[in-house]
């Protein structure tokens, strides 16, 4: 399978993308920004940094970007786009993704392993999780406080569109395990369509042991079997 | 023509930066300081005023320099 990484000015984890697929042993390549086409890939991941620096709000100019317009069509299509950190903050400033991130609420940049619980896990990037398992998961970042207004929640509630929340290591839901101050300790969301989805840890740094969790390769993982399964010939 | 935009933060939305800013004026002694909002200021050098350009600037305030998800925006042309 084929997975397309974007590449802004200020992208760090788009090698860390691009790593973590080829060691599950299938292919990535790089988009960059000023592309206008998607090319022939079968999935997108939109990886973390500062993309133009933050200017303005964080992915408030990528979300103007060439790529970015050749990404919401993909989308549309029903193609899987996965927002990871700061693709994550892209995607909600697309309109792709409801709510938005703004900075910590604790005021600091959040650098360590979390834990997470998949809420649902029959979505296209949750289907590999398996069950009752608490996901160990680097996250860093300074915006990730996940808001919204109330009715948005409740109806992401409601459609099963919360796929990570911010939990204890047994996968309790507490304040204390909570590290930005998001909303329902809201870790990452989909779209209706399930096709889009957004978070701010970093499944992505967490493929392999030597990276101190190997849990971030579920959501490849969801991935891969999502589109494989879509396939005529299962390949 | 020139066009002054100042964006705050929602009501609603927490501001971490405001309450920093609160909290240290408190500890510097300034005063009876109850609540502190950061945004930010935009100004932007136009052409010849004309009604287009006035709704252009008003549309890019709504779509790109602000989010309406948590900001507030506040346009003024001189």
């Amino acid at each position: 399978m084929k997975f397309s990484v974007l590449q802004f000015p200020g992208s760090n984890s788009d090698q860390d993308c691009v790593h973590a697929v080829l060691a599950l042993g299938h292919q990535a390549e790089y988009l960059w920004h000023r592309q206008t086409s998607v090319g022939d890939c079968e999935a997108i991941l939109i990886p973390g940094g500062f993309s133009y620096g933050d200017y303005l709000r964080a992915g408030a100019v990528a979300r103007h970007s060439p790529i970015l317009s050749a990404v919401i069509e993909f989308a549309r299509a029903g193609g899987l786009v996965l927002g990871i950190c700061n693709g994550f903050q892209i995607l909600c400033e697309a309109g792709l993704l409801p709510g938005a991130l703004v900075r910590n609420r604790g005021r600091t940049f959040r650098c360590e392993h979390v834990f997470l619980r998949a809420e649902n896990r029959t979505s296209p990037f949750t289907c590999a999780v398996p069950e009752a398992r608490t996901l160990k998961i680097p996250i860093a970042h300074g915006e990730g406080c996940y808001v919204a207004e109330p009715s948005t929640i409740a109806d992401l509630e409601r459609h099963g569109q919360v796929l990570w929340r911010y939990t204890d290591a047994d996968g309790r839901v507490s304040d204390e395990a909570n590290p930005n101050g998001s909303l329902a300790n809201i870790a990452g969301i989909g779209n209706r369509e399930a096709n889009v989805a957004g978070l701010m840890p970093h499944p992505e740094r967490a493929c392999e042991p030597l990276a101190g969790s190997d849990d971030g390769k579920y959501w490849l993982e969801s991935m891969i079997r999502t589109v494989t399964a879509s396939q005529p010939n299962g390949a | 023509m020139k066009a002054k935009i100042t964006i705050t933060p929602k009501a609603a939305i927490l501001d971490p930066q405001g309450q920093q800013v609160q909290q240290t004026m408190e500890q510097l002694g300034y005063g009876d300081i109850r609540r502190a909002r950061v945004g930010k200021y935009l100004e932007l050098e136009l052409g010849d005023d004309t009604p287009e350009l006035r709704n252009q600037v008003q549309r890019a305030c709504r779509e790109f320099l602000s989010n309406p998800v948590i900001e507030d925006f506040q346009l003024d042309f001189e």
